[in-house]
C-alpha cells in the first residue's frame, strides 16, 4: 500500500499567457488531512481539478496512488471521491435518485449504501426532495454524499463548508475528522476560511498566485507560529526607525492600520514600551499574541514585510 | 462504460424529458390525424383525410426524424456540464472516450424507442381513423424510416459531439444545423459549378431526402429507397456519418476540459 497517495512534481497549468498554477510540488500521505490554504485565485481549485482529471496540466507530473500514466490514473480515480467547485447533481432528480445514479455509475452493488451515506451526511430525511429545491447547505451535503459513495480512500473537497450555517460547519468538521480517524480516509481540502482548516488539517500547503509558498506540517506550523508582539504607537514611522537603529529589529511587519508586529522579539516587552516613552512616542496598545494561520499565511505572502 | 450506461439509462427513465418529448411528438402526430378525421366527417368532399396523404408528411419530410433525434439528444444531455455532472463523472475515473461512447449508445437506444412509440401512434391512428388503402403507403413509410435510421443515429451523435464542444445548447444546435443542413445546401449550390461538390452534396442526407423523394396527394410515392441502390445510398451515408461523427467526438472530446 502506497504511503503517498497524491504527489505532484512541478505541476503547472497555464491558460494562454496566464499561469494559474506554477511548478507546484506537493505530497499527501495516506491518512492525512491536507489543507490547501490560499486566497481566491491562488490556484487551489486549479490544483484540485488537475488531480481529479477535469483539466489537463501544461507541465509537470501527477501521481495518484503511485500511478503516473494517464490511463492508470483514470483507474485510480475510482478510489477517490471529489467535490470541486459546486456539487454536481441533476436538479430535477430527487436526492435519493441522484445518489442511485452515482451508485450505478461507480458500479457499487446493493442499494443499502445510498441509505447509509445519506444518513452519514444527515440527508436521509430529505431524500425525496428534488435537487433544485435544496438549500445551499443541503447541496453541499449532497455533494459530500456523492463524493463519499463507494467508500473512497481519498476525498478531494473544494471549499466544502461554503454555504453551511454554523452548526453545519461544526457537523461537517466532525464528520470529516470521523471519516479520517475511523476509516483512514485521506482528505485533501481547500478553504479560504483558515480558522476552519486550522481545526482539521495535519499538513498545510500555502498557495499564492499559483505558486506553492510552503508545505508544512501542523506540528511545525505550531512551532513557527510562535508569540509575537503587537504594538500600536502614535508615530509608527519614527518608532520603526528606532526599532531598527536601537534594537537592530528587522523582522517586523507594519499592517495597513499602523499596527506593528514584531515577529521574533529579541528583548523583554517592557524594553519596547520604554523605547517609545524615552523618545516621546505614545504607546496606544501593546500585546503579546500568538500568530494565527491567517497571520502566518499573510506573513508568508509578504505583505509589507520589512525584509 | 457499462456502469456509465446503466446510470444514464436510470437517469433518463427517471426524468421527465423523454416522456415530455415522446408525449408531445406522439400527441401532435395523433392530433394531425384526428383533425383529418374530423374534417373527413364534417367537410363534404374533403380530399385530405386519407392514410396516403397523412403518411406523405413523413415520407416527403424524413428530415424530421434526423432533427427529432438531435432535439432529443439536446433535451437529454444539455444540462450535464452546467450541473457539474461531467466533472463528477470524470473524477470517478471514467474516460472521456467511454463517456462519449456510452452516451452515444444510450441516447441512440432511447431515441429509437421514442421514435418507435411516436411512429406507432402516428401510423396506428392514421390506419384507424382515416380512409383509403393502407398499402402501399405503409410499406413506403416503413421502408423510408428504416433507410434513414442510420442517418438518424449519425444525427444524434453529431448533436452529442457539439454538446461536448460547446457549453451552450444554442451553439450546439446551431453547429448541428450547420453541418446537417447548411453545409449540404452550400455544397449543392457550389455543385452547379464544381463537379466534385455536386457529387459530395448528392450523398448528404439533407439533400437527397429533399430532392430524391416525392409524395403526391393521389398516393403516388417516388422514393429513393424504392430501389436497392437508393436504399443502400441512405444506409452507406448514414454509416459514414456515424463513423465520422463518432471519430470526431472521440478525438475532440479526449482533451476537453470540464
Amino acid at each position: 500500500m502506497d504511503a503517498i497517495v497524491v504527489k505532484t512534481q512541478n505541476l503547472t497549468k497555464c491558460y494562454g499567457t496566464l499561469s494559474a498554477l506554477n511548478q507546484v510540488t506537493i505530497s499527501v500521505g495516506r491518512g492525512e488531512i491536507y489543507g490547501l490554504v490560499g486566497n481566491n485565485g491562488a490556484g487551489k481549485t486549479t490544483l484540485l481539478k488537475l488531480l481529479a482529471g477535469q483539466i489537463f496540466p501544461s507541465g509537470g507530473e501527477i501521481s495518484l496512488f503511485g500511478a503516473h500514466e494517464s490511463k492508470k490514473m483514470e483507474k485510480q480515480r475510482g478510489r477517490m471521491g471529489a467535490m470541486i467547485e459546486q456539487p454536481g447533481f441533476y436538479p430535477q432528480l430527487s436526492v435519493e435518485k441522484n445518489m442511485e445514479y452515482y451508485r450505478l455509475l461507480k458500479g457499487i452493488p446493493g442499494r443499502r449504501i445510498v441509505e447509509d451515506v445519506l444518513k452519514t451526511v444527515g440527508m436521509w430525511e430529505y431524500r425525496q426532495k428534488k435537487g433544485k429545491t435544496l438549500s445551499l447547505g443541503m447541496k453541499q451535503r449532497l455533494g459530500l454524499a456523492i463524493a463519499l459513495i463507494g467508500e473512497p480512500e481519498l476525498l478531494i473537497l473544494d471549499e466544502p463548508i461554503n454555504g453551511l450555517d454554523p452548526s453545519g460547519i461544526i457537523e461537517m468538521r466532525n464528520l470529516l475528522l470521523k471519516l479520517n480517524r475511523e476509516k483512514n480516509i485521506t482528505i485533501l481540502i481547500s478553504s479560504h476560511i483558515l480558522s476552519e482548516l486550522e481545526q482539521l488539517a495535519a499538513v498545510y500547503g500555502f498557495l499564492d498566485c499559483g505558486r506553492l509558498l510552503e508545505q508544512v506540517s501542523a506540528a511545525s506550523l505550531r512551532e513557527k507560529c510562535g508569540s509575537f508582539l503587537e504594538i500600536s504607537v502614535s508615530d509608527t514611522e519614527r518608532y520603526t526607525a528606532l526599532l531598527e537603529k536601537r534594537f537592530s529589529e528587522k523582522d517586523y511587519l507594519v499592517l495597513p492600520d499602523g499596527l506593528i508586529h514584531i515577529l521574533k522579539p529579541k528583548r523583554e516587552t517592557e524594553r519596547y514600551s520604554r523605547l517609545a516613552a524615552e523618545n516621546g512616542i505614545a504607546i496606544l496598545s501593546l500585546h503579546t499574541r500568538k500568530k494565527s494561520l491567517e497571520e502566518y499565511y499573510m506573513n508568508l505572502k509578504g505583505g509589507s514585510r520589512n525584509d | 462504460m457499462i456502469n456509465y450506461m446503466k446510470s444514464e439509462w436510470y437517469r433518463i427513465i427517471h426524468s421527465k424529458e423523454i416522456y415530455t418529448f415522446t408525449g408531445t411528438a406522439g400527441g401532435m402526430a395523433f392530433l394531425l390525424n384526428l383533425i383529418h378525421f374530423i374534417a373527413n366527417r364534417k367537410i363534404e368532399g374533403f380530399r385530405y383525410g386519407t392514410i396516403s396523404f397523412s403518411f406523405s408528411f413523413l415520407v416527403s419530410g424524413m428530415h424530421i426524424i434526423l432533427a427529432a433525434g438531435a432535439i432529443l439528444a439536446m433535451f437529454l444531455f444539455s444540462g450535464e456540464r452546467k450541473n457539474g455532472i461531467m466533472r463528477n463523472t470524470v473524477a470517478c475515473g471514467i474516460s472521456r472516450e467511454k463517456i462519449f461512447l456510452g452516451k452515444t449508445i444510450v441516447c441512440s437506444a432511447v431515441a429509437f424507442l421514442s421514435m418507435f412509440v411516436i411512429l406507432t401512434v402516428y401510423l396506428g391512428s392514421a390506419c384507424l381513423l382515416l380512409d383509403g388503402p393502407i398499402q402501399p403507403a405503409l410499406k413506403e413509410t416503413l421502408t423510408g424510416v428504416s433507410a434513414v435510421l442510420l442517418c438518424a443515429v449519425a444525427s444524434v451523435i453529431l448533436e452529442l459531439l457539439f454538446l461536448v464542444l460547446f457549453e451552450k445548447d444554442v451553439a450546439a444546435m446551431l453547429g448541428w444545423a450547420a453541418v446537417m443542413a447548411v453545409i449540404p445546401k452550400i455544397l449543392l449550390i457550389a455543385g452547379l459549378k464544381i463537379e466534385i461538390c455536386a457529387r459530395i452534396a448528392s450523398w448528404m442526407p439533407w439533400n437527397y431526402l429533399s430532392s430524391e423523394v416525392s409524395a403526391s396527394l393521389s398516393g403516388g410515392y417516388q422514393c429513393l429507397w424504392d430501389t436497392t441502390e437508393g436504399f443502400m445510398k441512405c444506409v452507406i451515408s448514414g454509416a459514414a456519418g456515424i463513423l465520422i461523427f463518432l471519430a470526431a467526438g472521440l478525438i475532440f472530446g479526449r482533451r476537453q476540459e470540464v
